[in-house]
């Protein structure tokens, strides 16, 4: 079974696939796949949709919140491949260049009378954080999401503003050792302003986890300095290490219903789960499972939830077609699951695997906890932070289990444990940490952690 | 009336796009409700920060076994933590707190008394009743609205991860989470001398819950009583059909708005939302205001109503350096990328605000540090 192949990029053979010898680098992949994970942080002001944009060719939406014209932009996600011309008389920085996900894998080098051949060195995938759903999952289990961060100041102002702060503090929380400082709008000033300010920089980030990450001038608008970047990506940040090797476990943080309303039954295709596998490679034809499954109520009035078998029909990222998946940038799995249990994003926080072979399905939990004393800092300063109060029964909280977000009911604690009924079941294991949030003044607060000891398992 | 409203300059067109002020005379082409009036107590409720529920209000499961059950079976923690006592609490109960902690008591009791009501739902078994019922009129599941939002930053908190409800319960759960019905919540302020009962400009609406076809949503905005724009609803997604069937949806939104809107809304400029069924019959979903709390989707609200756009320095640099078309003649958009997934933008809101908006994060690093360090052991 061979692909409907784009022109020009690799083939990819199930038949010849050995999963051991797979890597981040292995050219077959990265011809249609982002391995790399590198986080987007900065002010919107400081140009990060430009930045990525003159990066990976890809113009994300915008969006206004106000009548002001405070422009946000929701990024998402967007590929980029990196090339190097192989012609020797192609020097650096000139001869680094980085194209959107689709393009073939031999491109022709644009220098005026190089001619030369491009050769693919990696495939990444540019992830807008903070504020996104993979942050609690990385934090809670340690999993690298994230593999590196690109660090947005902008030049014409000076260092440091406040968001720059917290953006340093976001990196700190995901633990990324990997940072590429850029100094953008670099067009906009003097010379020995620039100068001025990357002083200013360096003092800035000295003692941070940033400290000896480079800094690049460049200006996003004017595609100054990208070339420069290009070659950070690849000689800078190191090659992640990622299983391969294990049964497959992806999170699902989308899922939808592709038809076209009143399609007739044999035209229709079945759901669609995106989502980013955390380890283990998926094949097409594969039979998976996603679990917890469909959550309904019984004529009792108990819920039941069965979990969903199925078979892996399509793999893409972006529009290349895959014939296997492995762990990096966001993949969408075509499945032959009822579509209407798709729809509307109503799998999110599920995971998907191989028959069998997923964690089992809690309905509730004992956990090992910890509470802060006090809410984590948000408020202006000179106020006291509130106390936070202990656990008591028939609380009502939010839980945070790796990508999953639920409520849970308090029904019991004694000293540091404690015994939650959840509200929807969820795949997880013993041993795996939780977040627990309570609803203080009327918003969600960061009150604890936990570490699940025991639960109660769903029957099948 | 008990209520008055915050300021703010848009208000008025808020006002026209609460629920029950259109509801009567949109009836024939939106999706069946029930509208209730709501007592201050359950605003009350809604308001306060106690949150809980007793046995048998939460989903019951079908389990294996059920040992957690017994009060006298606790696991032995496979590890000990000792956190550190700066930054958290001791758990065990004898242990005294520090004099530092029992100074502010008071004073934060005071503060926020108003919050720390503690209302339970046999507090107003009438309105209990009332829900019960129009639960079972309406096929017995249900979405729930207040006034203007329903709360779908908050499906998180329910058992089908989606808006869809059987029992008060999963209604209280998903407006009790929710940002946007906290949003709501703000528009009014009532008294708070007020009795109980008294009724307030707030309403529970109750809609029959329909599996919608997200693709087939669509956000109309009008500007003098005339259609300018159209966009896809869901706009982190790629639908490669919507293409093809463009033309067709647009003709059948715009007879819909001549026939059925058009100068039968109560303000010349508004959006609503729509719905388009396989044999292109239009339904409306929802009317919202021209306002900044309204999503303006796949387009700027400076295309469209550039003249209500209040500019700052930095706003004024962006426009110079890309600037915007106002929009004059009917346009159409949706989500032209082609297959890739996207994050849900609305996903949010599954974090805590610490976690969401980072900011003054210094104690974040230190205990996720600390935490990170223990989970090492």
């Amino acid at each position: 079974m061979s692909i409907k192949a784009k022109p020009n990029l690799m083939p990819q053979d199930l038949a010849t696939l050995k999963v051991e010898e797979l890597n981040p680098l292995t050219p077959y992949v990265i011809s249609r796949q982002a391995t790399i994970n590198i986080g987007t942080i900065g002010h919107v002001a400081h140009g990060k949709s430009t930045v990525v944009k003159a990066i990976s060719g890809v113009l994300t939406v915008r969006f206004t919140s106000e009548f002001k014209r405070n422009i946000t932009i929701k990024l998402g996600y967007a590929n980029a491949k990196i090339f190097k011309c192989e012609n020797p008389e192609c020097h650096r920085p000139g001869c680094y260049k980085s194209y959107r996900s689709n393009t073939d894998d031999n491109p022709i080098c644009e220098r005026p009378g190089c001619g030369g051949k491009m050769v693919l060195l990696r495939h990444v995938s540019f992830v807008d954080c903070p504020g996104h759903d993979v942050l609690m999952a990385t934090m809670l289990n340690g999993a690298a999401v994230m593999d590196a961060a690109l660090l947005l100041i902008a030049g014409n102002e000076s260092c440091p503003q406040p968001q720059t702060s917290e953006h340093i503090a976001a990196i700190e929380i995901m633990n990324l050792k990997n940072i590429i400082i850029l100094q953008n709008k670099i067009d906009l000033v003097k010379e020995a302003a620039a100068q001025e300010q990357y002083g200013q920089i360096l003092k800035f980030v000295q003692g941070t986890i940033a400290e000896n990450a480079p800094i690049i001038p460049i200006s996003a608008q004017m595609k100054y300095n990208i070339d420069v970047i290009c070659e950070y990506i690849v000689k800078k940040i190191p090659i992640p290490l990622r299983d391969f090797t294990s049964d497959p476990h992806m999170i699902v943080i989308r899922s939808f219903d592709v038809n076209k309303p009143g399609s007739r039954v044999d035209e229709i295709k079945g759901g669609v789960a995106g989502g980013s596998i955390l380890k283990g490679v998926l094949r097409l034809g594969d039979e998976i499972e996603v679990r917890p499954g469909v959550i309904s109520k019984e004529l009792d009035g108990k819920i039941k939830c069965t979990p969903i078998l199925s078979k892996i029909v399509s793999l893409f990222a972006e529009e290349n077609e895959l014939q296997y998946a492995v762990p990096g940038g966001l993949i969408g799995v075509g499945t032959k699951i009822d579509p209407t249990l798709c729809r509307a994003d109503r799998l999110v926080g599920q995971v998907l695997g191989s028959v069998g072979k997923l964690p089992q399905i809690y309905v509730s939990l004992e956990v090992n906890f910890f509470l802060l004393r006090r809410l984590l800092g948000v408020r202006s300063e000179g106020e006291k932070q509130s106390k936070v109060k202990k656990l008591s029964k028939e609380d009502t909280l939010m839980v945070n289990i790796g990508s999953t977000s639920t409520g849970c009911r308090v029904f019991a604690v004694k000293g540091d444990l404690a015994k939650l009924d959840l509200l929807t079941p969820v795949c997880t294991q013993v041993g795996e940490k939780i977040a627990l949030s309570r609803r203080v003044d009327k918003t969600w607060r960061l009150i604890g952690w936990g570490k699940i000891e025991a639960g109660t398992l769903l029957q099948n | 009336m008990s209520a008055t409203s915050t300021i703010d300059k848009f208000f008025e067109n808020k006002k026209q796009c609460q629920f029950q002020n259109w509801y009567d005379k949109f009836k024939a082409v939106t999706f069946s409700s029930v509208i209730i009036p709501l007592p201050k107590i359950f605003i009350d409720y809604l308001q306060s920060d106690d949150f809980s529920f007793g046995n048998g209000d939460f989903p019951e499961f079908r389990v294996e076994d059920n040992d957690l059950l017994d009060d006298n079976n606790w696991s032995t923690p496979t590890t000990i933590t000792k956190p550190d006592p700066k930054y958290y609490q001791s758990n065990s109960d004898n242990e005294e707190e520090s004099d530092d902690d029992d100074d502010d008591d008071e004073e934060e009791e005071e503060n926020s008394s108003k919050n720390k009501r503690v209302i339970k739902q046999t507090d107003f078994p009438e309105l209990l009743d009332k829900i019960k019922t129009a639960i079972e009129k309406m096929g017995g599941t249900v979405i729930p609205k207040l006034n203007w939002s329903a709360p779908k930053d908050a499906i998180w908190m329910n058992t089908y991860n989606s808006l869809k409800c059987t029992t008060p319960t999963d209604i209280f759960l998903l407006l009790k989470s929710s940002d946007y019905i906290n949003h709501d919540l703000l528009q009014y302020k009532i008294k708070e001398e007020e009795d109980d009962n008294t009724t307030t400009p707030f309403v529970l609406v109750l809609r029959k819950w329909q599996n919608l076809h997200p693709s087939m949503e669509f956000r109309c905005y009008v500007k003098d009583n005339k259609l300018i724009g159209i966009s896809q609803r869901d706009t982190s997604t790629y639908f490669n059909f919507l293409k093809d069937k463009k033309d067709k949806i647009l003709n059948a939104i715009i007879n819909f708005y001549d026939n059925s809107i058009k100068e039968k809304f109560n303000s010349s400029s508004f959006t609503f939302d729509c719905y388009v069924t396989k044999d292109d019959k239009v339904w409306v979903i929802d009317f919202n205001p021209i306002h900044p709390s309204t999503e303006s989707l796949l387009f700027l609200w400076d295309e469209l109503f550039p003249e209500l756009i209040e500019d700052d320095e930095e706003s004024l640099q962006a426009k110079k350096e890309d600037p915007i078309k106002e929009i004059t003649e009917l346009e159409f958009r949706i989500v032209q990328d082609e297959n890739s997934i996207k994050p849900n933008l609305s996903m949010k809101s599954r974090l805590p605000l610490e976690l969401m908006n980072l900011s003054n994060s210094d104690n974040i690093n230190e205990l996720l540090q600390q935490f990170n360090d223990q989970n090492k052991k």
